[in-house]
C-alpha cells in the first residue's frame, strides 16, 4: 500500500494544533507546553480568567480522552 | 417564494439520525427554511433504536416540503459512516450535503457551501460550525473550531460539508468500520486525497451546533475520536508518516 505523504507539521506538533492528528504524548513536559500554548490563545483572545481557567480544565479533559481512545484503537 | 430562489437538482443533503428526534426536528425545521439553494431532496437515514424517531419522520413525511423527502432504515445500524453511505446510496444530485442530527442550519447554508465548489480539482467544501447555547463546553468547541476544516484543509468535518457524489462513490464514500462518531470523515477526505482531491472552505455557509455539555459526553466524543482518527491515520500514512513528537512549541 501506498501511503499518503504530507508535510510533517500536519501530522505531528508536540502541541496539539488544527491538524494534529496524532496526539503528543501526556508527558509533564508536553502538558505544560500545550497549556502554556492555550493560555497564549486565550491571552490573546481576550478571555476572562474564569473562562481561561475553564477551558483549561476542558483541555485537559480533551487531551487525556483522547489520547485514551488513541492507545484504545 | 422569494426571486433569488434557485432549485437546484443537483444537490442532496443527507442527515444520518440515532435517537435524538427532538435535535432532528429542530433541523428538519430548519432544513424547510433554507433559501438562494433548495435541495432536489434531503435523505434522512434511520438508525435508532427506540421508536421516538418514528413519529418525527412520519410527521416530516405527511407534509409538504420544498424538496423531495427521503427516508432510509439503517438496519442493523453500523455507525455513521455506513449510514452516510446509504443516504449517498439514495441521493440522485451531483452533490451530496451532510449534516447531522444536533445542528440546525442557517438559511443560506447550502446556497454559500455550494458556491466554494468551483470544479477544477475541489471534491468538497466544509462550513463554520458555530454553537447553539453559549455554555462554556459549546464556547470551547467553538474556540478551537474543533468541528470545522482546518486551515490546510486535510479534512473535511460531516456535521457541515458537501461532496461532489461521484468522487464519494469512486473511492467507497466514508470508512465503515469506524462505528462510532469520530474518524470515518477524516478517513474520507484522506481516501479522496489519495487520488489527487482537494477541500475548501466556506466561511459563510454556518451549521448551528448543539452541543452536550456534560462532562462525560465532552470525555466519550474524544475518546471516539482519538480511537476513529488512529485507525484512518495509520491506514493512510502508515508508521512512515506518523512520526515521534517534535520537541519545539509553534
Amino acid at each position: 500500500m501506498t501511503y499518503l505523504h504530507l508535510p510533517d507539521h500536519e501530522v505531528r506538533a508536540a502541541v496539539w494544533g488544527y491538524d494534529t492528528l496524532r496526539p503528543p504524548t501526556l508527558t509533564p513536559a508536553n502538558l505544560a507546553r500545550d497549556l502554556l500554548w492555550e493560555l497564549h490563545q486565550f491571552r490573546a483572545a481576550r478571555l476572562s480568567l474564569r473562562t481561561a481557567v475553564a477551558f483549561l480544565i476542558l483541555r485537559l479533559f480533551q487531551r487525556s480522552a483522547y489520547n485514551l481512545g488513541w492507545r484504545q484503537a | 417564494m422569494p426571486s433569488d430562489i434557485i432549485v437546484a437538482p443537483s444537490c442532496s443533503v443527507v442527515v444520518p439520525t440515532r435517537d435524538r428526534p427532538d435535535g432532528l426536528r429542530r433541523l428538519l425545521h430548519t432544513l424547510d427554511a433554507l433559501h438562494g439553494l433548495i435541495p432536489l431532496e434531503v435523505v434522512v437515514v434511520d438508525g435508532s433504536q427506540s421508536q421516538a424517531t418514528k413519529p418525527v419522520l412520519d410527521a416530516w413525511l405527511d407534509v409538504h416540503h420544498p424538496f423531495t423527502p427521503k427516508v432510509v432504515l439503517q438496519r442493523p445500524a453500523r455507525g455513521p459512516g455506513q449510514a452516510r453511505n446509504l443516504g449517498t446510496l439514495v441521493a440522485t444530485s451531483e452533490v451530496v450535503a451532510f449534516t447531522d442530527d444536533d445542528c440546525q442550519v442557517d438559511p443560506r447554508w447550502l446556497a454559500n457551501l455550494l458556491s466554494r465548489l468551483r470544479g477544477g480539482s475541489i471534491a468538497g467544501v466544509g462550513g463554520k460550525v458555530l454553537p447553539v447555547r453559549r455554555d462554556v463546553v459549546s464556547r470551547y468547541y467553538t474556540f478551537h473550531r474543533i468541528l470545522e476544516p482546518p486551515p490546510s484543509r486535510l479534512y473535511l468535518v460531516s456535521a457541515n460539508c458537501c461532496y461532489l457524489r461521484r468522487a464519494l462513490l469512486d473511492v467507497g464514500g466514508f470508512d465503515e468500520e469506524i462505528r462510532k462518531p469520530g474518524g470515518e470523515d477524516v478517513g474520507l477526505s484522506f481516501k479522496l486525497t489519495r487520488v489527487g482531491w482537494k477541500f475548501e472552505y466556506a466561511p459563510h455557509a454556518i451549521v448551528y451546533h448543539d452541543y452536550r455539555s456534560n462532562p462525560l459526553d465532552f470525555l466519550h466524543t474524544f475518546r471516539n475520536y482519538g480511537r476513529g482518527c488512529r485507525q484512518v491515520t495509520e491506514k493512510h500514512f502508515g508508521n512512515g508518516g506518523i512520526v515521534h513528537d517534535v520537541p519545539s512549541s509553534p
